[in-house]
Parts: C-alpha cells; structure tokens; sequence
C-alpha cells in the first residue's frame, strides 16, 4: 500500500494535510478535486453501482474530515482513503447482505449480495494504481484507449470516428500504452 | 526500485523519441504496429509480463474504471462539511485536543454556536409571545400516492444558514437496485423543482438542499431510473410515490 503515488507527489500533499488538520474546508475540496475520482472508482467497481458509490465517496470525504488528526502530513493520502473507502463499500455490501433472502432461482446474478468476498486491500491498490493511471493520460490518448477497450473499437474503426489517420490512432494508442505500463510497474511481481 | 525506475526511465525515453520520429516520419508504417491486448505483451515494455497484461487489460476493460462521478458530488460534500461543521461544534472541540490546534476555529464555532442557541432562544422567545409556529424545524407525514403501494413516512426539515437539512424516515419503501433509486425533490413557491438527493432504500437517508425553508411547499419522493448516455440531465421522472406539503 505504499506506492499508490510517486514520493514527490505524496510530498506536495504534506500542505494539504496540514490545512485539512487546521478545519480548512477548501482544503476538502482540494482534496475531493485530487482524489475524488479516485475513491469514486474503489466504491463504484465494488458496488458496482454509481449512485452508492457516490453515497460512499461522500461518506469517506467527510470522514476523512471528521478523522484528519488521524492523519499525520507527509504520508500518503491515498491509501488511507482508499482504506476508509474499501470499508465503507464493505459496510454497504454487508447491509444487503442482510437483506431477507429469496430464491436462488430468481436471484439476479449481478446482485452484489450474491458477493461474499470482498476485494482484498492489495486489489484495492490495483484498482486505485489503473485509474491514477488512466487520468494521467493526454486527453486525445485516453479517449483512444477507452474505445479500445470498453468499446472494442479496432485502431480503424477509432481513426474513422475520430477522423484522424489510423498511423495516428496507433502511434496514440502506442504511447498511452507505453506510459500506463511505466505507471503500473510498480504493481509487477517481484521477479517477473 | 531504483533498478526498475532506471530500466522504466531508459524505456521511457527511447520510446518517446522514437514514437515523436514516427509521428514526425511520412514512412512510418502504422500497420505495422501490433494493437494493444490484455494477450499482447509489447517487447518494448518488458515490466508487461503477459499475466500483468491480462490483469490490467481486464481492468482497462471494466467500465467502472472509467465512470465519473456527478459533478456535483464535490460541492455536496462540501456543502454537507460546511452543515455539520455549523451544528456540531464539539465535534472540533474533540478533534482540537490538547494540542491546541485548530485555536482559531474553535472560538470561531463556540461562538457560531453561542451565536445560533442565541438567536434560537430569540425565535423560539418569539413563537410563544405571538403564536407563530417555530420555522427552523418542520417535521411531516409523508402520503403515498398509490404508485407501489400505501408506504408511508415522516420528514423532518431543519434550516441552517447554508440550506436545508431533511431527515427521511421511510422503512417501509421497497429497495430499489439495478439502476433504480429514489430520489428526493423540493418544490418551491415560485414552481422550482430541486433535486435533493438519491437514496436507494428510506432507511435513517439525510438529504441536503441549498434552499430557502419559507419558498418551500412541496416534498416529493419520485422512482428514478438511471440515466443513459443519451439522457444525463437526470430530470424528474414524475413518478411520486410519496409526498407531502410544507407549510412551516
């Protein structure tokens, strides 16, 4: 959990710290602007359902909040939002977990209570490390890259809706691929 | 690390100079260039193992990862900070410690909450001298219209400075999921419609909304279904399960 975010990064977060412990309420909205997304993704991919992720996301923004003495300036935000958020998404999870229970046979089989293990921390990460990384892409790469993979456009198909040349789309695609695989590394195994 | 984050510079680099030469180079054969899969290990990125492929393309293909929140959820958030920062002064009080830190806010909200038991006690002085009704709190049974049933609850509505609080008792809704929620709205005097939030069940929901007590007459609870990619406005449906009228 602790590469979520190059060290110069986690750095210039320190002032940040410092302001949210001080009750600076711009201070929630920087950091709702920095992370915000980011906790939103945790929730929603584990909830699968945006209108509780956003429910969740709130929830984490004012406990991080109500809990910054908790939080020491100089370490990394994310992984103790991230945590704040897997938590609370499990809590939710847990509640319709709950819920009484009918048939199997009726059951929807994207019904999150059918869902008993929750993503581990380190898959937390994972998922935390791939959006930073999507957000850390150009505009024009991002935009290609998602019609490649949520569409499952092919490189001619993306230059014909995007009337650009194809040896666009893939030099694009190239580089964004490139420089997600730079900004994931530090997720590889060891020895691989 | 620093041998991965040598390799990963030098990869980087080589890389970059080599794809601005081909956007730059008429001859530059785009075809030749393999398309990204989760199967597709590119040599020039040795840190892609074809198992750390196959996990980040899954990744890259769930549409969880590439959703957005609304664009208003920053400003909830912070509308919601800046409420409870008002109404729950000892909470800092705590927070502050012994430290002494956060000294500027703490006067600051004791004397906001000074402040406001003040001018409570005037209202609330006020009310019994003349038989008005206190407005800073309104609480309401909420009457079904028939559309799923004969659920009912109660609301109360509370007014702060910064808006709206409205606390929704109603356990008695059925639960919607997959894509379908409830969402609450104030209707004002003036024929405006404010949308003050989603909830998928009325179990303990609190709702927030930047709006005036005395141009509210109207609280409705419709059923919504969420919008697609060709209807973001997310508009009322019109569909009202529960509703009732405020007259504080």
């Amino acid at each position: 959990m602790e590469q979520f975010r190059p060290v110069h990064v986690v750095q210039e977060d320190a002032d940040l710290a410092l302001a949210l412990r001080e009750g600076d309420e711009a201070a929630v909205r920087a950091l709702y602007e920095r992370f915000g997304g980011l906790v939103f993704t945790v929730a929603n991919r584990m909830l699968k359902d945006r209108h509780r992720a956003e429910e969740v996301t709130q929830h984490v923004f004012l406990q991080a909040w109500r809990n910054a003495e908790q939080f020491e300036p100089g370490r990394d935000f994310a992984p103790w939002l991230a945590t704040i958020a897997r938590r609370a998404a499990i809590d939710v999870l847990r509640r319709e977990q709950r819920r009484p229970a009918g048939s199997l046979e009726v059951a929807d089989l994207a019904d999150s209570a059918l869902v008993t293990l929750p993503p581990s921390a380190e898959q937390i990460e994972t998922v935390w490390s791939v959006r930073a990384a999507i957000e850390g892409l150009e505009p024009d790469e991002r935009e290609i890259v998602k019609m490649q993979h949520i569409d499952g456009h092919t490189h001619a198909e993306i230059a014909e809706r995007l009337d650009i040349a194809v040896g666009t789309v893939k030099s694009r695609s190239h580089r964004a691929h490139r420089r997600l695989a730079n900004r994931l590394s530090h997720l590889r195994e060891p020895n691989s | 690390m620093e041998a991965d984050d040598i390799l990963n510079e030098r990869v980087g680099n080589e890389l970059g100079a080599a794809m601005s030469e081909q956007d730059n180079d008429p001859e530059f054969n785009a075809e030749s260039t393999p398309e990204f899969t989760p199967e597709f290990t590119p040599e020039f990125t040795p840190e892609f193992t074809p198992e750390f492929s196959e996990e980040i393309g899954a990744l890259l293909a769930d549409p969880t990862l590439w959703d957005l929140p609304g664009d208003d959820l920053g400003d909830r958030i912070v509308n919601a900070i800046s409420l409870e920062s008002v109404n729950a002064p000892e909470t800092y009080a705590a927070l502050a410690g012994p430290s002494g830190r956060r000294s500027w806010v703490r006067p600051a909200l004791l004397g906001a909450a000074a402040a406001i038991s003040f001018l409570f006690g005037g209202l609330v002085l006020l009310s019994g001298l003349s038989g008005v009704e206190d407005i800073d709190s309104f609480s309401a049974k909420l009457v079904p219209t028939g559309l799923i049933g004969d659920q009912s609850g109660d609301i109360t509505v509370t007014s702060f400075d910064s808006g709206l609080r409205i606390e929704l008792d109603a356990a008695s809704l059925p639960r919607r999921d997959n894509g379908s929620f409830y969402a609450g709205w104030l209707k004002t005097v003036d024929g405006d419609l404010f949308p003050v939030g989603t909830f998928h069940d009325g179990v303990d929901v609190t709702l927030w909304a930047g709006v005036e007590l005395e141009r509210v007459e109207l609280f409705t609870i419709t059923l919504e279904a969420a919008a697609g990619p060709d209807d973001p406005g997310q508009q009322s449906s019109g569909e009202v399960v529960l509703r009732t009228e405020i007259n504080p």
